[in-house]
């Protein structure tokens, strides 16, 4: 939290005349109208909500006041929306550590217990996941002729092996710098974020992303309210508007507290490695030093942070 | 105050004019009324209303933006007869090829607009307020460029009609150097645009060096295609002059712009198919279909044949002088470039994705709809502006200086008789 | 008594913490010293019919290699034919189990068994590039053993039918796009 105070003891930045004109715009009067007006318009907001949702900043330039303000807006949002109870929170990364990822394709199957595992934990809408497993003939890594859609009766079907593909957390991300408003960013823990109250939704990061690794919400999220899951926190698993670009954070909400990844976790035959690149100790910097790991698309000088790597 | 009677007389021009002037405004309120309808609809539901999806989610907005863009690139095409070769022939007529450009970029604008998931956050964009990722993104380098041009001919252009509006000769010190930097504005707006595309090193189909000098080249066919219409449309509806010469200038611009298109066109083909491998997946889904999905194929192809006979018309200097061929291959081109730069680019980007999935995209109505409504945006725009720039070129509208006697009360009928008769038409400078 | 025992031989023996009790006859389990401190969720002993010595009594058991057939055993499909029961299981007191070196490990100790034969795959297991873990990422390492995944008489897991399909763009259809089946060099 060390950022935010340096930010509010320089009253003198452009930081601190921006925040001072916005808030003339916009605060001031959501502040006089919320305290008379309390019930719901504007779908269930308050007006206040509703004028600080539109002059809302970006994450990184919110005071922790204003974070505060907006976590509680949002939670207020869910309840609106989905009449269920959320807590939202501010899950800053890990000093000293940078995540790493690793799929041992010997041992995937093609369950796809990682992709709904995803789903639930994530708050996916009804037609997103973050997670594909591709089914591709042994013999070829041509991805032209894999096939997402796979519907067996068992799986691992016969003579095909699994590539599970997710947001690669690139280190050189193509998706970073396409933004033009910046509303994605890599953070010190190199997880690729997007702000959603941010985003414009022009999709130009997802015509960037090599790995299809992105997702528009087309429509306003389908999130039965029995299905949300309520610990969230802001850059990650938070009910996300119509209109934005998600996509995997490596489960921030999780990961940021000492936890796996929601798919790490449903993963029963084991075949997904996860932790800290610089902790010399770590799983996944032994598999990436002892096995023969690849990456996708290597070629492309995205530098990602999801291996993989086979027994055999 | 002349500023303000400026704008007064404007309004009062484009309040007059025969029926078919009316019907026309008419027609496009109609169109524009039905898109603003459909976007309506557009911003309450999502872009869940539109065909686009994960795997292709750029679509036929973006594919008009691009298209809209070259032709807004165009109008150098006759800004640099008109002043760098001083053809007082083009110089005429100038000013209708900046109203196409200040047209072309608006229409650009809206697509993009359109296209945006959260229009309500485009202040976002704003630099200081929001966050502009200059230099670094391309959209953002996109933002400025256009803005830029659309200041800078809507400058341009009002300062020369202010200065005729007031019978006086515009100051050729004062706006050269605005024109100078609109010449090479103009090929940074399209640059830019293909930049965009090309820059995407994921995205096989986009991502060559040849991109950026398809876009200018075609561009140059379109955009001059579009003006010749233009040109001779204003001559015989609304009698303003226009020379032969200019028009003959312009074909001659497309024949070769039209000649370098196809040439490169042609250099993308060879490189596609000489030796097929997995990045040209893209072409081949376009030009042959692939795995079954073929929807863009005897779009391609059309926009081929419109090509090629266009350049044929073009390139044959008898046939090029006879009007009907000459606007056959204008409609021809503006079709063909509308095709190969618009769908025909940005669709087979998307196609296969990035994990070799083919997820086929077509418009659907409520894309066309909102995307006719722009047209007609456009079409509305080009025709005020144009009616109006052509009423002040014309000597109709002009400043009175009698400013005292006007506030005394003369009345505005008195007025424009007056005006009539006594104005003469204006010279050529 | 034997509880006071078991509880000084687990913090003196440089071995792998067990969450259970620990053979006081352990050796040889520190395979790898350099890889990283884990600790094993136990629960082998948890079987339905331990303890065995309530029904086998020492010295019983015929030491012939035999198909074996009762109410308990299993089929064995490890090996391709070379195993059977007192490979693995000790045949003078069937509630541990017996290392190739002749040790006698409990059954929470079962990998030391695997990693006579599956050595590359145990180095994996103790460095964390093979099994399962569950704990946090950086909590203490908590991780499963070798038979909490995989029954060593039947090792190989089943096919199981997988979770559903993506789902396509709310409002779009599926569409059926069919790649040509791959054709190898060596195809006619």
């Amino acid at each position: 939290m060390k950022r935010r105070q340096k930010t509010e003891n320089m009253p003198e930045t452009i930081d601190h005349y921006r925040r001072t004109f916005l808030k003339r715009l916009g605060l001031t009067t959501a502040t006089a109208v919320s305290t008379t007006s309390a019930h719901g318009a504007w779908g269930g907001k308050t007006l206040g909500d509703a004028f600080a949702d539109f002059f809302q900043q970006h994450y990184q330039r919110m005071t922790t006041e204003e974070l505060k303000q907006t976590l509680g807006r949002i939670e207020r949002k869910a309840q609106n929306q989905y009449g269920v109870n959320i807590t939202c929170t501010d899950t800053p990364p890990l000093e000293g550590v940078v995540f790493g990822y690793a799929i041992n394709i010997s041992k995937c199957k093609g369950y796809r217990d990682c992709v709904e595992a995803c789903a639930t934990e994530n708050n996916l809408s009804a037609d997103i996941r973050y997670i594909h497993v591709l089914e591709l003939d042994k013999g070829s890594m041509n991805l032209e002729l894999a096939d997402r859609y796979y519907e067996h009766e068992t799986v691992p079907f016969e003579g095909k092996y699994y590539l599970p593909i997710q947001c690669m957390q690139c280190d050189n991300p193509p998706c970073v710098k396409a933004c033009p408003v910046e509303a994605t960013w890599k953070e010190s823990d190199g997880i690729v974020v997007v702000d959603y109250d941010w985003c414009i939704g022009c999709r130009y990061c997802m015509a960037a992303c090599p790995y299809s690794a992105r997702f528009f919400n087309w429509t306003r999220p389908q999130l039965p309210a029995e299905r949300i899951n309520p610990n969230t926190n802001y850059l990650g698993n938070r009910p996300r508007p119509v209109g934005v670009v998600e996509k995997c954070h490596f489960c921030t909400q999780r990961t940021r507290k000492g936890l796996q990844p929601a798919c790490q976790e449903a993963c029963p035959t084991g075949a997904r490695i996860f932790g800290n690149l610089l902790d010399p100790n770590s799983e996944i910097r032994y598999v990436l030093e002892n096995k023969a790991v690849f990456r996708l698309k290597e070629e492309l000088g995205t530098d990602p942070k999801f291996w993989y790597f086979s027994d055999r | 105050m002349a500023a303000l009677l400026f704008f007064r007389d404007v309004l009062r021009e484009l309040w007059r004019g025969p029926l078919i002037y009316w019907l026309w405004i008419f027609l496009l309120w109609v169109i524009i009324a039905l898109g603003g309808w459909s976007y309506i609809g557009q911003l309450k539901n999502g872009l869940v209303v539109t065909n686009m999806s994960n795997q292709v989610s750029w679509g036929f907005y973006i594919s008009n933006f691009t298209f809209l863009v070259g032709v807004a690139a165009a109008a150098v095409m006759l800004v640099i007869p008109a002043y760098i070769f001083n053809r007082k022939d083009i110089r005429d007529v100038v000013l209708l090829g900046d109203t196409m450009a200040v047209t072309a970029v608006l229409m650009a604008m809206l697509f993009v607009i359109v296209d945006l998931g959260r229009p309500d956050r485009i202040w976002h964009m704003i630099p200081l307020i929001g966050r502009f990722n200059f230099p670094v993104s391309l959209l953002a380098w996109d933002v400025i460029v256009l803005s830029g041009y659309l200041v800078l001919n809507l400058g341009i252009s009002f300062y020369l009609l202010f200065s005729h509006y007031q019978g006086r000769q515009a100051k050729l010190k004062m706006y050269l150097p605005f024109i100078i930097l609109a010449i090479f504005w103009a090929i940074s707006i399209h640059t830019v645009t293909a930049f965009l595309f090309s820059a995407n090193a994921g995205r096989h189909f986009w991502h060559n060096a040849l991109l950026a000098p398809r876009f200018i080249a075609s561009a140059f066919c379109s955009g001059p295609a579009l003006a010749i219409i233009i040109l001779q449309l204003v001559r015989k509806l609304a009698g303003y002059p226009v020379r032969q010469s200019a028009i003959d200038t312009l074909a001659v611009t497309m024949s070769v712009s039209l000649q370098i298109t196809l040439f490169f066109f042609f250099a993308e083909l060879f490189t596609d198919f000489y030796f097929e491998h997995a990045h040209s997946a893209s072409a081949r889904y376009l030009f042959f279909g692939l795995h079954g999905a073929a929807k863009l194929t005897p779009w391609i192809w059309t926009a081929l044949v419109l090509l090629v006979i266009a350049v044929t018309i073009l390139m044959i200097h008898p046939l090029r002088h006879k009007p009907l061929l000459l606007n056959i291959a204008c409609i021809l081109t503006v079709i063909g470039v509308w095709i190969e730069k618009g769908m025909g680019l940005v669709i087979p980007g998307y196609i296969p994705t990035p994990l070799g999935e083919i997820f086929e995209y077509f418009p659907n109505a409520t894309e066309v709809r909102i995307s006719l409504g722009i047209w007609a945006i456009g079409l509305l725009t080009f025709t005020l502006l144009a009616k109006a720039g052509m009423a002040i070129e014309r000597g109709k509208l002009r400043f009175r200086d009698d400013i005292e006697e006007q506030l005394a009360g003369m009345s505005s009928e008195e007025e424009e008789d007056s005006m009539a008769t006594t104005t003469p038409l204006r010279s050529v400078e | 008594m034997l509880r006071f025992l078991l509880a000084i031989v687990a913090v003196a023996t440089p071995g792998i913490p067990v969450a259970e009790e620990a053979d006081p006859d352990l050796t040889g389990t520190q395979l790898y010293p350099e890889a990283p401190r884990f600790v094993i969720r136990a629960g082998n002993n948890k079987t339905k019919f331990y303890k065995c010595s309530r029904c086998h009594e020492e010295g019983d058991t015929d030491p012939e290699p035999r198909r074996l057939k009762t109410r308990h055993t299993r089929e064995i499909d490890h090996g391709g034919n070379r195993f059977w029961c007192l490979t693995c299981h000790d045949g003078d007191d069937l509630d541990f189990l017996r290392t190739s070196r002749n040790e006698k490990i409990v059954f929470d100790q079962a990998y030391l068994i695997c990693g006579s034969c599956h050595a590359d795959r145990q180095k994996d297991w103790y460095f964390g590039g093979h099994g399962k873990r569950i704990s946090g990422w950086q909590d203490e390492r908590i991780i499963l053993a070798c038979t909490q995944c995989h029954d060593p008489h039947t090792p190989a897991r089943e096919p199981r039918k997988p979770q559903p399909p993506p789902p396509v763009r709310t409002g779009l259809e599926r569409q059926q796009h069919h790649p040509p089946a791959t054709s190898r060099a060596w195809e006619p």
